[in-house]
């Protein structure tokens, strides 16, 4: 599959309320109140658990966007935050008809599911479960499929290498394509996302878009 | 030999080391922890939550062939010459000790807290442990070992040095019928139907038993956060616990349902471990936050959630069991 960031004239032009088949990577920095990254000379600053554990920054990748199991994901990150816990937020984005949905995440203190709704101007078009095991686990306890994995974690104690953390990657295929511009999360502190992706078309602007080609 | 560490989020430390050490012996463990009841007591100031019914011991002798050997001794030095005594007769030994003297957890010279490591073998002055709870498999010193053990008397309060191990009376050829599948989902039903099983038949005053606990303990838990009272923390941790405990023990009545093939059933007590999971967490959040107050509408509103799910639940198993 062949990845190309489309922010140029000279590979796309679109006229305002054109339709593009693409991978969309949410911005997800409004959202964002966790900090599960963190770098060695700040370990001690991870909230993902009671431990304060945190994914080493410095083992995660840094481009934008990354490619995981071929589909690419972007980070956002504030100066204190980098994931989304669930706490019922509401996600706003473009309208957008989605075939699939992209989510990197974990979740603390045991495996977890809950249910997460897709919108269109506050109308809910359907729900699904949420799955994502714990960052912990050494296999995924649900349909999630391990995204990434690292050497060792951070706490509150620095390198913490009896843990190698993993994020997951949970895939939700809807049955038909979902005119959708928001998502609605539960409240549940113990399920953390780092990057959703869509898979779909997008209308409008080509914010965050990259080619399914 | 080269031993595994067994995790499981669905575990205390203390029932994760268990079922390590049982797993060792050839026990199953999908069918062990099936107790998922509830009860609800309070007397004067003190809460006690639980979802089980029967001790683990007389539910693992009595349904499970397993025989849980317990030693408590108050002198560390003589507690230690025990401890190596059994691991020279080849039994792996759980032992009780305080996390603040255990050199590669987070908490070493930190925090205080009881936790229970398994003494897999012994390697010149080392112990070789597992301690499944926070993933360490390697070796300790062994004098180390003696000052963790003691000081769950001298930091902890506890009266003794305390090591349990296992072995089995059941034959190899052990099976689980239809029978015992009955027995644990009719006894859990009985118990969420208000009826007194095991030991909650002699502690009657201040109880409240299976469907009748939930409101009373969503009043008291809610309660607590709404008054805020931060003063002794230790006591919403506690709480915390307690009520991870009823998660964790509709998780494992998920995993016996679906030994039995009971998938459906299996996946609305994985739902309802959910619901008892965040409300677990959302209480350790307002501790370690301090943000009692924040935590308590969102507490609630799971509360409400957990409740339809057991109601529903218990619906289903008398459906069954009918």
């Amino acid at each position: 599959m062949k990845l190309e960031r489309l922010d140029g004239p000279e590979r796309i032009s679109l006229q305002e309320g054109s339709i593009v088949s693409a991978y969309i990577c949410l911005d997800l920095t409004p959202y964002v109140n966790n900090r599960g990254m963190t770098a060695i000379t700040d370990y001690e600053k991870g909230t993902l658990s009671e431990g304060k554990s945190s994914f080493p920054m410095e083992l995660l990748p840094t481009n934008k966007p990354f490619l995981i199991h071929d589909i690419p994901f972007a980070w956002s990150k504030t100066e204190e935050h980098d994931n989304i816990e669930l706490t019922g937020q509401t996600l706003s984005f473009e309208a957008t008809e989605v075939k699939e949905i992209y989510i990197l995440g974990v979740s603390s203190n045991g495996d977890y599911f809950d249910q997460i709704s897709f919108l269109h101007d506050g109308q809910e078009v359907c729900r699904e479960y949420l799955y994502l095991s714990d960052f912990a686990a050494t296999t995924a306890s649900f349909r999630d499929r391990q995204a990434l994995v690292t050497d060792y974690l951070h706490t509150r104690t620095g390198k913490y290498e009896l843990v190698q953390p993993r994020m997951w990657l949970e895939q939700i295929p809807f049955a038909s394509p979902c005119l959708i511009n928001q998502i609605r999360l539960e409240d549940n502190p113990a399920m953390h996302i780092f990057a959703i992706t869509l898979a779909g078309q997008k209308r409008g602007g080509t914010d965050g878009i990259y080619d399914l080609s | 030999m080269e031993f595994t560490i067994y995790h499981n989020p669905y575990h205390n430390c203390r029932n994760m080391t268990v079922s390590a050490m049982v797993k060792r012996l050839g026990i199953s463990l999908d069918y062990i922890w099936g107790q998922a009841g509830l009860s609800f007591k309070e007397e004067h100031q003190d809460i006690t939550i639980t979802p089980y019914y029967r001790s683990m011991e007389s539910d693992f002798s009595q349904s499970h062939g397993i025989v849980t050997h317990e030693d408590n001794i108050a002198d560390s030095y003589e507690f230690l010459h025990h401890l190596i005594g059994l691991v020279q007769a080849n039994h792996t030994v759980a032992v009780m000790v305080d996390v603040f003297e255990m050199p590669y957890c987070i908490y070493y010279q930190l925090h205080h807290e009881i936790h229970d490591v398994e003494i897999v073998g012994m390697d010149g002055k080392h112990f070789v442990i597992c301690d499944h709870y926070y993933h360490y498999y390697g070796t300790i010193e062994i004098e180390q070992i003696r000052k963790a053990a003691s000081a769950s008397i001298d930091q902890l309060g506890f009266e003794s040095c305390t090591a349990y191990y296992f072995t089995i009376s059941r034959t190899s050829h052990f099976t689980y019928s239809e029978m015992d599948f009955t027995r644990v989902a009719a006894e859990n039903y009985h118990v969420m139907s208000g009826k007194p099983i095991g030991f909650l038949k002699e502690q009657t005053r201040g109880l409240h038993i299976g469907l009748f606990a939930l409101a009373p303990m969503k009043q008291r838990i809610t309660e607590f956060l709404y008054v805020n009272d931060q003063t002794d923390p230790g006591y919403l941790y506690n709480l915390y616990k307690m009520v991870k405990e009823v998660c964790n023990s509709r998780h494992h009545f998920h995993v016996f349902l679906q030994a039995f093939d009971q998938k459906e059933l299996a996946f609305d007590y994985r739902v309802a471990a959910q619901h008892w999971g965040v409300i677990a967490n959302l209480m350790v959040r307002a501790y370690l936050s301090k943000n009692y107050i924040g935590m308590a509408p969102r507490v609630e509103l799971r509360f409400r959630k957990a409740t339809e799910k057991e109601t529903e639940n218990t619906e289903k198993l008398q459906a069954m069991l009918m």
